[in-house]
């Protein structure tokens, strides 16, 4: 369905992207207000999660080459299943994205332009998602290859340049929580490392598939040490109570980047990196309904869905949530149910599990 | 039955004939007759109601000759060669001799001292030489004309390139006749392998254009995308390589170029070294060269011809200018009205006391002035060039320096714009780019005028998904970038020496991706070099 062709290393970057932006904001603050000093080690537990995530998702793949995690759907449960489910995916795509959209507006709305609604954050980046995906998925594809070299600069930038206010000793003690503790706390983190389960739309709009299993792997783990490092730069800085407190630990962390007492107020440049970042996040969520929703409903293209789901992705979003405080409290409790309790691990799992037992001659035959 | 056969066979035949193709594929065939009065009749009907043109008729043994030609466009002293040889050069005797129809058969191959002659047989192709500026010769009781080369059209010598100057590289540059044009590209590239075909294209103008590629290197699906092209073209007339540019470029609405004209004979022949092809289009300076990426606007010809190191650092430098020429006033704005806390203390003093006194947002002023810069722009080029002097007195003096003093403008504002208007002009050869600029420069503007740096950076995105989606001939526009192929990097975003860049630019030649096998420069390997430098072992690499 899809005509353009991905590379595998496009895709890498793709799903670095997907898997970093909004959880490099959101998820120090939320690890740390769990286990303060401990944080680095849950995200490095939550790369565990990912590495579970994708190891079934390629399983799939592997197993039906060729087909989207939707279109195989149907072929695991059977015809009615597999389309309620399928719609269930899309809709969990929408609201990921909705729930992503708003989680820039607030970002933006916060930090960088308080007086401006939010609503025009959102129209906003939905239009230029709409463009995006109307030049294909090549298109921003290839632009993400470029933009993330400068979003990880940035971010590096962001871990190193405070040097001269951290103390590592802030640290200790180290591993203070039970270990159930860290477990519990590392689903949190891991409900955005899963997010690596949307690699099943794009797998096959693949050139080749030869090296996406350890691509993806690696994703996640370059991922997991990327939050661990912010979260441990953060925790130095400001120490682990505190940066349980703040709004956004990594937009405080660039605040205290002075350099030569001249450029002190660098946070707005690297949030605005930063949010390019997110763009694309939306962009694949916004693609994977739209692809999803074509194929559960067997339109032969998935072009013209494009605006009607990127309206229905903007509307979800002005209706998700009162504030951040609603926000927060979603992310910390509902989140991690509804991503990888359910959509991002423990269903695929199961439908492995029954495309194990199912033999695939009849697969063929339907 | 058995006529109209043969016609269709004939027309056929003419069709593949190695003769310039025309587009669209144009007129009746119309026979010769044997008797040149006929044809005469025919080729002053078709020439009603023109004043300069030239039928002379001549006898040479009883034998009726015409000429046909344009008054102006062939030279006076050949065509009296031509008249000379016709009249008093043919024997009689052996004119007589032959039959009747081998005439100018004769005449071809004997009498005429030109070095391009051609025999016709059919009118409509008389009457489009003729057209295009040659001299065609009838002879009586022959069903076939002589179509001779003498074209001496009105046209300048090869001058300095006035578009993209060069310190180092070659001084010489196109003019508007095409084979002017097309010697100036083979006398640089002197490979049998460097084929060129001939089009005619224009209803009305009949324009020559000729498509030149490497056959071995360019790759053929993009050489026969280009006459795909080329034949689709319909139009009355061809007045610039830029109309051609118009009709056959990939995309119908684009701010970016992409297909690139130059007036460098070796801008072209370095791009149809890497596999590029070249449309050379008759009446214009500029010539035309595909597939092209994003990268290539943004290089100079100078590039090549100095140091490698100090090019990568102009080129490093030119990336810097596209982003200040784009960004820089939109910047400015975003900053000044939401971001102060970005602007250094000391500096975000001595803006407030500039902007105290001006009365307008930041965003208006900002406008203001640059609407006033591209107001001068055009001006210097539209201006008589009498009147200069008072449009330099009137911008720099009254629109500068009165416009601050009587607070109309901030003065730190005036710097922004001027500096956005030297990196305006400081990007690679080529006028295309910097055309495009002047617009994505307003749109940026007014994003940062609206919504901050966000509106910049969603803008700037915007932009860039629409270069990643262009493709020049089905070569992705941003091609080294996205997709990333690291190895081509090296001649776009830095540049390496010559020896080091081994392969032409994969998406765009077809085969022999190999281009360079020198060994990089290395010193002598033993010890008693640079007493005797012409001994053989130093010679190795075929000496100096």
């Amino acid at each position: 369905m899809e005509p353009g062709k991905i590379s595998e290393r496009q895709l890498a970057f793709l799903m670095v992207t997907v898997l970093i932006t909004t959880a490099i904001f959101w998820a120090p603050q939320l690890a740390c207000r769990a286990v303060e000093q401990d944080a680095w080690i849950t995200a490095h537990m939550a790369s565990v999660w990912g590495i579970l995530s994708v190891l079934v998702i390629i399983a799939l793949a592997r197993r039906y080459p060729g087909l989207t995690l939707i279109e195989y759907l149907p072929l695991i449960l059977g015809k009615p299943l597999g389309k309620i489910f399928g719609a269930l995916y899309i809709f969990w795509f929408l609201s990921q994205g909705a729930v992503i959209i708003l989680q820039f507006a607030y970002f933006l709305n916060i930090t960088l332009m308080p007086n401006t609604p939010t609503a025009v954050f959102m129209v906003t980046v939905i239009a230029l998602c709409f463009y995006a995906l109307r030049s294909g998925l090549e298109v921003w594809a290839r632009v993400n290859e470029i933009l993330l070299f400068i979003a990880v600069l940035t971010i590096v930038a962001v871990i190193v340049l405070p040097f001269d206010n951290m103390d590592f000793s802030r640290l200790l003690p180290l591993a203070d929580h039970s270990p159930g503790q860290l477990i519990y706390t590392s689903t949190n983190s891991a409900s955005w490392r899963g997010e690596v389960i949307i690699a099943g739309m794009f797998i096959p709009a693949l050139a080749s598939f030869r090296h996406t299993p350890r691509n993806l792997i690696i994703s996640v783990v370059l991922v997991g040490f990327i939050v661990a490092a912010v979260e441990i730069s953060a925790v130095a800085v400001f120490g682990g109570v505190l940066t349980g407190q703040k709004e956004f630990p990594f937009f405080s962390l660039a605040r205290m980047i002075s350099i030569a007492r001249i450029f002190d107020r660098l946070e707005v440049l690297i949030v605005i990196t930063l949010l390019l970042g997110t763009f694309f996040k939306i962009c694949a969520f916004l693609y994977c309904s739209t692809l999803g929703a074509a194929q559960v409903f067997g339109f032969k293209d998935y072009q013209f869905l494009l605006l009607p789901l990127s309206v229905l992705m903007l509307a979800l979003a002005n209706n998700f949530f009162r504030g951040i405080p609603d926000m927060t409290d979603f992310l910390t409790h509902v989140f991690p149910g509804t991503a990888l309790f359910s959509a991002e691990l423990v269903i695929p799992l199961f439908l492995y599990l029954i495309a194990i037992f199912r033999p695939l001659k009849q697969v063929k035959e339907s | 039955m058995l006529r109209l056969f043969q016609k269709v066979n004939r027309k056929a035949k003419k069709i593949a004939s190695s003769g310039p193709k025309q587009v669209p594929l144009p007129h009746a065939f119309k026979d010769i007759s044997s008797s040149l009065a006929d044809n005469e009749a025919y080729l002053r009907q078709e020439f009603v109601d023109i004043s300069d043109i030239i039928f002379r008729q001549f006898y040479v043994a009883e034998v009726k000759f015409l000429a046909v030609w344009f008054d102006g466009l062939i030279n006076n002293r050949v065509s009296h060669d031509i008249f000379r040889a016709l009249m008093l050069d043919i024997p009689e005797g052996q004119l007589l001799e032959v039959a009747k129809e081998k005439r100018a058969e004769l005449i071809n191959k004997s009498f005429l001292p030109f070095y391009r002659t051609s025999q016709v047989t059919d009118l409509g192709e008389i009457k489009r030489w003729i057209l295009m500026s040659k001299m065609v010769l009838l002879v009586d009781g022959c069903p076939s004309a002589l179509m001779i080369d003498a074209e001496d059209r009105p046209q300048r010598p090869i001058a300095e390139p006035v578009i993209e100057p060069s310190v180092v590289g070659p001084h010489d540059s196109f003019t508007e006749n095409i084979r002017i044009n097309t010697a100036l590209i083979r006398s640089r590239l002197g490979d049998a392998m460097l084929k060129s075909e001939d089009y005619i294209i224009g209803r009305r103008s009949n324009t020559l254009v000729t498509l030149l590629y490497v056959a071995d290197i360019a790759n053929p699906k993009i050489v026969e995308e280009a006459r795909r092209r080329l034949s689709r073209i319909d139009t009355d007339g061809i007045i610039d390589s830029s109309h051609i540019r118009e009709l056959i470029q990939d995309r119908a609405y684009s701010l970016f170029p992409t297909m690139k004209s130059t007036e460098r004979p070796d801008i072209v022949v370095a791009d149809l070294l890497e596999g590029r092809f070249a449309l050379v289009v008759d009446g214009s300076p500029q010539v035309l060269t595909a597939p092209s990426i994003f990268i290539e606007f943004l290089q100079a010809a100078d590039d090549y011809y100095i140091n490698p190191m100090v090019a990568w650092f102009i080129r490093a430098l030119r990336y810097m200018s596209i982003f200040i020429a784009t960004n820089l006033p939109g910047i400015y704005v975003a900053l000044v009205t939401f971001h102060h806390e970005m602007i250094p203390i000391p500096l975000v003093f001595s803006i407030a006391g500039a902007r105290e006194t001006v009365p307008f947002p930041a965003y208006f002023d900002a406008l203001f002035l640059l609407i006033i810069f591209e107001l001068l722009w055009e001006s210097s080029i539209r201006l008589p060039r009498v009147v200069g002097a008072a449009i330099n007195i009137v911008g720099a003096l009254i629109l500068g320096q009165a416009a601050v003093q009587s607070n109309l403008v901030s003065p730190t504002l005036v710097i922004v714009i001027a500096i956005s208007a030297v990196a305006n002009f400081s990007l690679g050869s080529g006028y295309a780019l910097a055309l495009s600029v002047r617009v994505i420069r307003l749109a940026i503007l007014t994003a940062g005028g609206i919504l901050g740096l966000y509106g910049i950076a969603l803008t700037s995105l915007a932009f860039l998904i629409h270069m990643a989606g262009l493709r020049s001939f089905g070569v992705p526009y941003f091609e080294p970038l996205a997709p990333l192929i690291l190895k081509e990097t090296k001649d776009t975003l830095y540049r390496s020496p010559r020896w080091d860049v081994t392969d032409r630019p994969a998406l765009i030649a077809g085969n022999d991706i190999t281009r360079d096998n020198t060994p990089p420069p290395a010193p002598p390997t033993d010890n008693s070099s640079s007493s005797d430098p012409g001994s053989k072992k130093h010679s190795r690499r075929g000496g100096r």
